[in-house]
């Protein structure tokens, strides 16, 4: 499968999946999803790149949100397990996840 | 030696090169303990995203607009100078990145040590080294390698009509 198959998988699966209930729990179910797409899934062509730790910011005055950068889009999670993954330049929304309290990421 | 001193020597560099561009640099969190660096450089029409870790190096994207999450493809650099080169010359001819890798490029990717992919293929690490250096490279050692780092190694010729995967015998080289 090609990477925007396999992108669209992951996007149907954390769609369907429970909310998370916290900010590390939506981690996990990003990196769960994700590794559990790749594994299942043969690749045609370069492996995907997940949301990193290693690429971590801040977002200045909002202690209750994770900034996580990818090369063009950003990954952002809120301490009630909301998820928005966005593109950075133009903002486009490919995944806007409610929390476990049914609010999403509000900027 | 890189990170704070390279993406900030990078970014005044971007702007005293290409005037009008717009760079961002993203510092680690100061919650947590991660290193990874990220500096954002829009000139004209062309975006082009700069990242870094102690274990990747410098990974360069262009990315387009209408990339889907998580599949932009990176190229990777070794040193702030030849990064800033790659970065100035995608910036300015608007083109996309090339994602092929050395074999160096790949084994630091996956995060494998020299030393552990020696012990792995049973050979000595100046072995892995050398190889690494080769201009031209067995298909079996080629095979190993990738095996070695947990992938699997194919062989395609690319037509217009459609790619051929070629059955290859351990002593065949690769052109």
């Amino acid at each position: 499968m090609t990477k925007v198959e396999r992108i669209v998988e992951f996007l149907e699966r954390m769609i369907a999946a429970p909310p998370a209930s916290s900010a590390s729990s939506a981690f996990d179910l990003i990196t769960k999803t994700f590794v559990a797409v790749e594994e299942e899934m043969v690749s045609d062509d370069d492996p995907m790149f997940p949301p990193s730790g290693d690429f971590y910011y801040d977002i200045e005055g909002r202690d209750d949100l994770l900034l996580f950068r990818q090369a063009g889009h950003e990954t952002i999670i809120r301490v009630n397990g909301a998820i928005l993954i966005r593109n950075r330049k133009t903002k486009a929304v490919s995944l806007d996840k409610p929390g476990h309290d049914g609010k999403k990421v509000d900027l | 030696m890189t990170n704070t001193k390279d993406m900030q020597w990078m970014a005044a560099q971007l702007r005293e090169r290409l005037p009008g561009v717009v760079v961002e640099v993203l510092k680690p969190s100061a919650r947590s303990k991660t290193e990874g660096w990220t500096l954002d450089a829009n000139y004209q029409d062309s975006y082009v995203v700069v990242q870094w870790t102690r274990s990747t190096g410098f990974g360069i994207s262009a990315p387009r607009d209408t990339d889907l999450p998580f599949t932009e493809d990176v190229e990777y650099h070794e040193g702030a100078d030849a990064t800033l080169r790659r970065v100035v010359h995608l910036l300015v001819t608007g083109e996309g990145v090339s994602p092929s890798v050395t074999l160096q490029e790949l084994r630091k990717r996956r995060s494998v040590s020299q030393e552990e992919l020696a012990k792995v293929l049973r050979v000595s690490q100046a072995s892995v080294s050398q190889t690494e250096q080769r201009d031209d490279i067995l298909v079996s050692t080629l095979r190993a390698v990738i095996g070695a780092l947990g992938g699997r190694l194919v062989v395609k010729a690319l037509f217009d009509d459609g790619d051929v995967e070629i059955k290859v015998d351990n002593k065949e080289h690769v052109a």
